[in-house]
């Protein structure tokens, strides 16, 4: 993974070289409102398609000049106060467009779990927080300041019986809020100087073996 | 170390965990953390507060009427936009969600004017709400009066009672049907709903399918309202070239008295106006209800001069000599082109007139078979509106395209009174069945008595033969799903949560027969404010589904706890420990009302907190205090009851020095100072000092919950004109706190 990412890492890098040196730490919080499905699960007519991705919310931001992102965390709810208390069988992604490695940040995947059977929810998730190298793979996404934040059906689902038809399901998501830190891409001369502190520690350390 | 030492340390390390773990199974203790407030609702429909204080104005002509303009001028419903208001006349709160952001189902049911299902959200736990959507009303009509009581009470009779199931995204909206003739005896209505914001109860049409179907889907009907005087073949008011209608059986030559001999009859059936049937477009201006309407009365009368012997003119047609189903109406509607039948009609009995009718059908003009069951009349001088038989729903596709179908709704004998029987196979039309005619209304013991055999008729309104040429339902887009293997449900008392299949606990009520084997119980005395009798039987019960519809009972046998040496009682299916529906203790909890909380607590048990009732009361709807009981592990078959009535969470007032009907002695109830609220004597009666129930324990922390619950002023529970209206249905709250180291999920 560390190696894939690699190359998206410099590019980054490359991308905040030469940045103003004004730029500031900071976290950039985003929230999504409720959101509950229009699709459902109809087993009266047809078996879902697993995988397909529908897409609950767009977070749109800007990662201010000269800073790069530190890190990335995300919580929110299964199930919504605006819709249903909880949630079709479902797995949540942050990712962007064409994106074929979307990353995983939640799942209500059994029907054991209460964000599918609980009658009392919304039930928290999270906060999740994401790796460098998840961070690496949205590196596109954060350079173009829009993150999507996206669901699939599980395709574990089993129909459930209403009557004399089967029950529609419906994904019922709350709140997901969003924290991207960021911090200020250290300056070239910035970067000469640590290395050159590096370097002088190093030799200190061999002068001191020698 | 002495070895009988070492011994004993080794015992109480090894015990030590256990005493620890009895420790931790203390039942919890419950502490009120606030006063009771009256809740508020900011939008949505006409409230109490709107109508005026205590006995002046009301829902017709209070400050702020129920319809716009109101008074006489009649109108539409008013809606408040965003005006916040006492949480009145709502209750049967069903909340759903926990901490400070919930949910909330509500039963709207202004007095004798309306009912309908109304959802609303808090940010507060509880202490306020905003309006998000109403549904399911059973009319659109204005009241004619502030009590809208007209001859004999309005109609409220709508949908009651709302629960929920929420599971895999999807909500289930659960709700009595109050209609008379299946209240407390059909299953539950079901309802999907798919919240949508705003619209927290899409897709339910605003008004239910109790209301008047549209007049599209009418193959004939008749509303009886341009006809007067007597009518023994009345025609049609919608597509008269499609139906004819014609009595019954009131022409003949039984013999009514004997003392003077009065034989024979001949049929004098006439249109006579009657208040209270469905029919909105009666004769009252302004959308102003209920209506005076034209109703059919079918009847008798005596013949005259030399045509009989005895007394004339006193015969009036209904005979307890007459054969099973061979008296009443008939209705006979050519359906060709129309699929998907539908027979709807309104049913009214005078207080003699006969109690039970049986409906019928043929598809030649010449054989005719029972169908649905026997209708029983809920009382005297009362209409029995929209009794519907849906063909299709009953799999009867055969009276479909007929040009000879037809319906008769005839009498039938009194299967609760002693000496009914049919023969095998249930028809109730047998020349071999047995029995007698009873009246509609009830003997001073609440027991049928027989039909008097020369008074009483039937009436009949909003008579609709209804079909679709596609098959397509032609009532409504809601139309009503029951529940099936619930046990006459009045409602559901909790869900527990986190089951699949999913279980349930739930209010089972059996009308009027704690004077029936086996559950002819010791009756409760006269009420002490009303004087109401009440013979209804309640018990809980658990039952489980996997498809929201049909349910498997699962509750065990158990037997009521207090029973007369001479009559000892027999285990009936009840959960064991929550109340004891054969006890006249004014200490005891013969009634369980539905909407509850359960919650899983930190000691392993189960905690619910219910409302109840006794018998000083006098009413099955179990609305005496808020009580809370605990099931240990994972029973919820065996229940210990922590809070009762003597020590209850919150007791309508205090009743002091009375004695108790089981005991003999003098008591106080309740014995104690109640945890919420101060409902004793010297004037300080709270807001549910009239009626309390249905708690919604809402979990805030994991020690606190906020109670939701509903409740009546005492004024509402005096008689005649000393009746309050301005305070009845009211939503309220409390804080509550568990101190004993329990904890909640």
């Amino acid at each position: 993974m560390l190696k894939r990412a690699l190359p998206t890492i410099l590019f980054a890098s490359v991308l905040t070289l030469g940045a103003s040196s004004s730029a500031k730490a900071g976290d950039i919080i985003q929230t999504l409102p409720d959101f509950g499905s229009t699709d459902s699960y109809d087993f009266d007519t047809t078996f879902p398609t697993p995988g397909v991705s529908t897409t609950v919310g767009t977070y749109t931001f800007t990662i201010p000049t000269g800073n790069f992102v530190t890190g990335i965390t995300i919580s929110g709810f299964f199930g919504s106060e605006l819709y249903g208390v909880n949630t079709a069988l479902s797995d949540y992604y942050l990712g962007y467009a064409g994106d074929e490695t979307a990353v995983e940040v939640a799942n209500c995947d059994s029907a054991s779990l209460n964000c599918y059977s609980g009658q009392e929810g919304p039930y928290a998730w999270g906060p999740v927080t994401l790796t460098q190298a998840q961070i690496a793979d949205l590196a596109p996404a954060l350079a173009n300041g829009s993150l999507d934040f996206t669901y699939t059906w599980d395709s574990t689902t089993p129909p459930i019986s209403f009557g004399s038809g089967y029950l529609d399901q419906y994904v019922n998501v709350g709140p997901a809020t969003i924290d991207i830190s960021t911090a200020p891409t250290p300056e070239p001369a910035t970067v000469l100087f640590c290395f050159s502190g590096l370097a002088a520690l190093a030799a200190v350390r061999r002068f001191r073996k020698i | 170390m002495k070895k009988i030492d070492f011994a004993l340390c080794v015992s109480m390390a090894l015990f030590a965990p256990v005493l620890v773990g009895t420790s931790a199974a203390q039942n919890a203790q419950w502490t009120a953390t606030s006063s009771p407030i009256q809740a508020t609702i900011a939008g949505g429909p006409w409230t109490l507060g709107q109508g005026g204080s205590a006995k002046t104005g009301g829902a017709f002509d209070g400050p702020t009427p129920y319809c716009t303009p109101g008074n006489s001028g009649g109108g539409t419903e008013r809606v408040n936009a965003a005006t916040v208001n006492t949480f009145n006349p709502y209750y049967f709160p069903f909340v759903v969600g926990s901490g400070q952001n919930v949910k909330g189902y509500f039963d709207y049911r202004p007095k004798d004017i309306n009912e309908a299902v109304v959802a609303a959200t808090s940010t507060n736990a509880g202490q306020s709400w905003t309006f998000q959507e109403m549904v399911e009303q059973l009319t659109t009509e204005c009241p004619n009066s502030d009590k809208n009581t007209a001859s004999s009470g309005g109609n409220d009779n709508g949908e009651g009672h709302g629960t929920i199931i929420s599971y895999a995204g999807s909500t289930i909206l659960y709700t009595l049907n109050r209609m008379n003739g299946h209240v407390d005896s059909d299953g539950l209505i079901v309802h999907q709903i798919v919240p949508r914001g705003a619209n927290a109860l899409n897709p339910l049409p605003a008004s239910s399918p109790f209301m008047q179907p549209p007049t599209a889907n009418v193959i004939a009907g008749w509303n009886f309202n341009n006809l007067s005087g007597t009518q023994t073949t009345p025609a049609a008011s919608t597509n008269p070239g499609a139906g004819a209608a014609s009595t019954l059986g009131m022409t003949n030559s039984y013999t009514y008295s004997t003392t003077p001999l009065t034989v024979g009859s001949t049929d004098g059936s006439n249109v006579t106006k009657t208040t209270l049937s469905s029919d909105p477009s009666g004769t009252a201006a302004h959308n102003i209800g209920p209506n005076n309407n034209e109703a059919w009365r079918v009847v008798g009368v005596g013949l005259t001069g030399s045509q009989t012997t005895g007394t004339p003119g006193t015969g009036n047609g209904w005979n307890l000599a007459a054969p099973p189903c061979t008296q009443g109406a008939q209705f006979m509607v050519n359906t060709t082109g129309f699929q998907h039948i539908v027979f709807q009609y309104d049913w009214y009995t005078t207080n003699q007139g006969v109690r039970d009718l049986q409906a019928l059908y043929t598809t030649d003009g010449i054989n005719w078979t029972p169908v649905g069951p026997i209708q029983v009349t809920a009382g005297g001088s009362a209409f029995n509106n929209q009794i519907t038989i849906d063909f299709k729903a009953l799999g009867i596709t055969s009276v479909e395209g007929k040009p000879n179908f037809g319906v008769r709704l005839v009498s039938v004998y009194d299967p609760d009174y002693p000496g009914y029987s049919i023969p095998t196979g249930g028809n109730v039309c047998s020349s071999t069945a047995t029995g007698t005619y009873t009246a509609a209304s009830l003997g001073s013991n609440n027991q049928p008595v027989v039909y008097n055999n020369n008074s009483g008729n039937w009436r009949f309104d909003e008579v609709n033969v209804l079909g679709t040429a596609n098959g397509t339902n032609p009532i409504t887009s809601d139309p009503i799903i029951n529940t099936t293997g619930l046990v006459n449900p009045d409602g559901i008392l909790a869900v527990v949560p986190n089951t699949y299949p999913i279980e349930v606990l739930y209010i089972s009520k059996t009308l009027n027969s704690d004077y029936l084997a086996p559950t002819n119980y010791p009756v409760c005395p006269p009420s002490i404010p009303n004087g109401n009798l009440n013979d209804d039987v309640e018990v809980v019960r658990i039952a489980t589904t996997t498809n929201f519809v049909n349910f498997t009972d699962i509750t065990p046998l158990n037997t009521p706890a207090f029973s007369l040496t001479s009559s000892p009682n027999s285990p009936i299916p009840m959960v064991n420990g929550l109340s004891d529906p054969s006890t006249t203790s004014y200490s005891g909890i013969r009634w369980v009302s539905p909407n509850g909380t359960l919650i899983q607590l930190s000691n392993g048990n189960w905690g619910l907190f219910f409302g109840g009732g006794n018998c000083l009361d006098g009413d099955s709807d179990a609305f005496h205090a808020l009580m809370y009981a605990e099931s240990a592990g994972s029973d919820l078959t065996n229940w210990t009851v922590i809070n009762g009535i003597n020590n209850p969470i919150a007791s309508i007032a205090q009743v002091s020095n009375v004695t108790d009907p089981q005991s003999g002695q003098t008591v106080t109830i309740p014995s104690t100072t109640p945890l919420v609220g101060q409902s004793v004597s010297l004037g300080l009666y709270d807001w549910f000092s009239g009626r309390v129930y249905a708690p919604q324990a809402i979990v805030t922390s994991p020690s606190t919950v906020s109670l939701v619950f509903a409740g009546y002023n005492a004024g509402f529970q005096l008689g005649g004109s000393s009746k309050d209206y301005s305070s009845y249905r009211n939503i309220g709250q409390v804080n509550l706190a568990v101190t004993n180291g329990v904890t909640l999920p």
